[in-house]
């Protein structure tokens, strides 16, 4: 594996540089929480597809596969830490941590052209890696959300009243809401045994609540209160685990001097997740359990991604890549949205394909301008839901994403800004069409931790 | 991109068919309620002093004769226990009719001769008196009537009235109606035993009271209808008991709202009312309500008769409590409002909420076999699968 160009930090800027970078996170994690209530509307304006099954897969790929069309499997770099691949966490030098946010808006569109607009924002992910043996052996850690339910669509509908001889009417709406889904937590280990070849593996906890909702919400005039609304909410309680393996190869001078291309692959088996549902009926206060809880089983598939990723020189990343996951082989024991029991009806095989590119005018000379040492990256992705609402049709999404990588006052810090645009499914028949834009920032910050200066 | 993503929340149902059918969609059923059945009318503890006597005639609900009850409430002071008792008399401040307005009343006044407690007394409780003390007419048009005490009764009773234990040795009057065409009531302001001696003067005002009324049945009112009565009774009790298939199937359902009608029958009094007759209505009505079995009921609604004649109640703890127990069978009960369930200020439209228990006050409710005016059940509910 050939060496990777890396920033130096000498010990003397070390205590200054922790400062800034402890300033730099709490200004980061303030930003997200001073926007989350203004932008992030409500956790549950989100795609109607979300509903559906286990709720949407998430793709993470941090701040730089991000913007490169989510095609991170076989990204090797020391100034990221690669969420998709435990094989790329065996190269590192510094201690890194990432966080990220992201805001979406969202365009929903029926075959009627009609239309409506939601907002939402959520953790992007965070994501810890650390050498224990220099370039040897590493080590990440991270959260990030595995699946999302986020929906929220009124019906609008018109009751006559009163009794009899009272003809009037009132105006309802019945609420459909989701919120919640699927946390993983990820930790492993990667090795390098030579420069060219690496390995790594984790072990996945996956945990969540998903919360889908009704309410029937009478609009009453100034003689009211006279309905009592009915909220009914069933509560899922999942967890599991999993395990994923990895594994990058790199080859140098390929196809010129000084050039090398990376081959990576990640697997993960197959795993089995607890549910515990609950349905609750009535007012906010005093909600009754609608009988027992119910348990059950949800298998979920192995997943294979693989991508590979072409360095002409320190300046240039070409990175292309996708995953199958054979979600026909869903099996669940409750009863999930979409989902027809023991029967693949509905369900479709994952596969994503991405491919981006990221370049870097200054490559690795960390005293050229600031535009020059700015990331600029450009990426194309498309991915295929693993569940459809319409037996007919599968769930497809285009995305294109832009972003940059902005070098900060701290050595060894980046702010990751990706902007992407999208479009999910179709205006057809009862199908909608999804056009969002989604803004992600995320902050990445490398520093020598664990490490006892020696005195020379 | 800025503008791209600015964006209002605004779920409308855009995707509602993607959805597909799952519920949330309110029902209406209608549900009979069961005959209207008789309930004890009960003095209620905090009733407002008024005295009521008198007899009447209605032309729709036949004769009516009332003995007033009455005690005073004690009072005393150094100078008037220092003298004889002089003079006594009643001054009664008319403030209710029922009954020809213009009729001239006469009636007798006797002493109770035994303790009595005013709380709860059922109808038709009657309490021992001595004989006459005086005989009074007046007529039902006067506000103010004052009856002198003879003073024989007022030399035996002048111990009595002086004592500091009048409240105990002392146990008020009756008022006996002998002729006239109206109940009168009196009081509770402005009505007193108004005592003298030679140094001193008091007003004992009118303590507690009770209105022992008797109907007798000398017309047959309508068919198909139910008499309550303030004074007298009964109260209207009924059942719900739901039958629709919504109810029995045994599916989850969430009550939004429910509504219970009763109509009144306001055409038979309108058509049957003499020139000068006064017959004030029930109209405003509390609804009770309790499950099968339980010993006591809990307030859940009230409501004011509307132009219609309609008693309709309704409102969230009446859906609440259907919701929550109409597996089972709810009985309801109509009472007049108690006055302690009444805020301290009423507008002067409500005013006579306080005074219903001590009046004669009907109200014709119409009864199950009334076709299209039957007690009914009105509930809007979602089912929840």
């Amino acid at each position: 594996m050939p060496s990777l160009p890396f920033s130096r930090i000498g010990t003397g800027s070390a205590r200054f540089g922790r400062l800034l970078e402890v300033r730099a996170v709490l200004c980061l994690v303030t930003a997200m929480l001073a926007v989350s209530p203004g932008m992030a509307q409500d956790a549950r304006d989100g795609s109607l597809y979300s509903r559906f099954g286990i709720g949407a897969l998430q793709l993470h790929a941090g701040g730089q596969g991000t913007g490169i069309g989510h095609a991170g499997y076989a990204l090797h770099s020391l100034q990221y830490v690669n969420p998709n691949n435990p094989g790329a966490w065996a190269d590192q030098v510094l201690t890194r941590l990432s966080a990220g946010f992201a805001y979406q808006s969202l365009v929903i569109s029926n075959a009627n052209e009609e239309t409506s607009r939601l907002a939402s924002g959520q953790l992007g992910g965070i994501q810890l890696g650390f050498p224990l043996i220099q370039r040897k052996l590493g080590v990440a850690l991270g959260f990030a959300p595995f699946s999302r339910v986020n929906y929220n669509v009124a019906n609008e509908g018109t009751l006559f009243a009163g009794d009899p001889a009272r003809p009037d009417t009132v105006g309802y709406n019945v609420n459909f809401f989701g919120s919640g889904g699927i946390q993983q937590v990820t930790g492993g280990l990667g090795y390098r045994f030579n420069p060219n070849f690496s390995i790594g593996a984790s072990l996945n906890a996956l945990f969540g609540i998903i919360d889908d909702g009704r309410e029937t919400i009478f609009l009453e005039g100034p003689s009211g209160p006279l309905f009592l609304d009915t909220n009914l909410e069933t509560s899922t309680r999942l967890n599991g685990f999993s395990a994923t393996f990895g594994t990058l190869f790199s080859v140098q001078n390929v196809f010129a001097e000084e050039d090398y291309i990376s081959v990576g692959g990640a697997f993960t088996l197959p795993a089995t997740l607890s549910a515990k549902r609950v349905t609750s009926l009535g007012q906010t206060l005093d909600r009754d359990t609608l009988g027992a809880t119910i348990s059950g089983e949800i298998d979920m598939p192995w997943q294979l991604g693989m991508g590979v990723a072409y360095y002409p020189d320190n300046r240039w990343t070409i990175s292309a890549g996708g995953k199958f996951a054979p979600w026909t082989n869903l099996r669940s024991t409750i009863p999930l949205p979409g989902y027809d029991s023991g029967t693949a009806q509905g369900l479709s095989d994952v596969v994503q394909l991405g491919t981006g590119i990221e370049f870097l005018p200054a490559g690795s000379d960390l005293l050229a301008a600031w535009p020059a040492r700015v990331a600029y990256r450009f990426g194309i992705s498309w991915d295929r839901a693993y569940i459809s609402p319409d037996r007919n049709m599968n769930i497809e999404t285009t995305t294109v994403s832009a972003g940059f990588g902005l070098p900060t006052l701290i050595p060894g810090a980046r702010l990751d800004l990706n902007m992407q645009v999208g479009m999910r499914g179709a205006a057809q028949a009862d199908l909608v069409r999804d056009v969002f834009y989604r803004l992600s920032m995320s902050v990445n910050i490398g520093e020598r931790w664990f490490q006892t200066p020696k005195l020379r | 991109m800025g503008a791209l993503l600015a964006a209002c929340d605004d779920p409308t149902n855009v995707g509602g068919d993607l959805l597909g059918a799952i519920g949330g969609e309110p029902v209406n059923t209608v549900e009979p309620l069961s005959s209207l059945r008789t309930a004890e009318l009960k003095q209620p503890a905090n009733s407002p002093a008024r005295v009521l006597a008198g007899m009447v005639h209605d032309p729709v609900l036949g004769q009516y004769e009332v003995q007033g009850y009455f005690d005073i409430t004690p009072v005393t002071s150094d100078d008037f226990r220092a003298g004889n008792v002089e003079a006594v008399e009643l001054r009664l401040r008319r403030t209710y009719v029922y009954g020809d307005s213009t009729s001239e009343l006469r009636a007798v006044l006797r002493e109770i001769s035994e303790e009595w407690d005013a709380d709860d007394i059922p109808t038709g409780r009657s309490f021992a008196t001595g004989s006459i003390i005086t005989e009074f007419t007046f007529s039902a048009a006067d506000t103010l009537v004052v009856v002198p005490l003879p003073d024989s009764w007022v030399s035996d009773r002048d111990p009595v009235l002086r004592d500091p234990d009048v409240g105990d040795l002392f146990h008020g009057f009756r008022i006996d109606p002998v002729e006239g065409n109206a109940v009168v009531g009196f009081g509770p302001m402005g009505s007193t035993l108004f005592a003298t001696t030679g140094s001193d003067s008091l007003s004992y005002m009118i303590g507690k009271t009770y209105p022992f009324a008797e109907r007798s049945a000398s017309v047959d009112i309508p068919e198909n209808r139910f008499l309550m009565q303030a004074g007298i009774g009964p109260l209207p009790e009924f059942l719900l008991s739901v039958s629709s298939d919504i109810y029995t199937s045994g599916e989850p359902f969430s009550v939004n709202r429910a509504t219970l009608t009763l109509w009144a029958d306001t055409l038979s009094f309108r058509q049957n009312t003499p020139a000068h007759f006064e017959r004030p209505l029930l109209r405003t009505l509390d609804l009770y309500a309790r499950v099968s079995g339980d010993s006591t009921y809990a307030l859940i609604g009230r409501s004011t008769m509307d132009n219609q004649g309609r008693f309709v109640f309704e409102g969230t703890a009446l859906a609440r409590s259907i919701g929550e127990y109409i597996a089972e069978d709810i009985e309801f009960e109509i009472r007049m409002p108690d006055p302690a369930t009444l805020p301290i200020a009423l507008s002067a439209d409500h005013d006579s909420f306080y005074y219903y228990h001590s009046s004669l006050n009907p109200i014709l409710f119409y009864d199950a076999g009334a076709g299209d005016k039957a007690p009914s059940g009105f509930i809007t509910l979602t089912p929840i699968y």
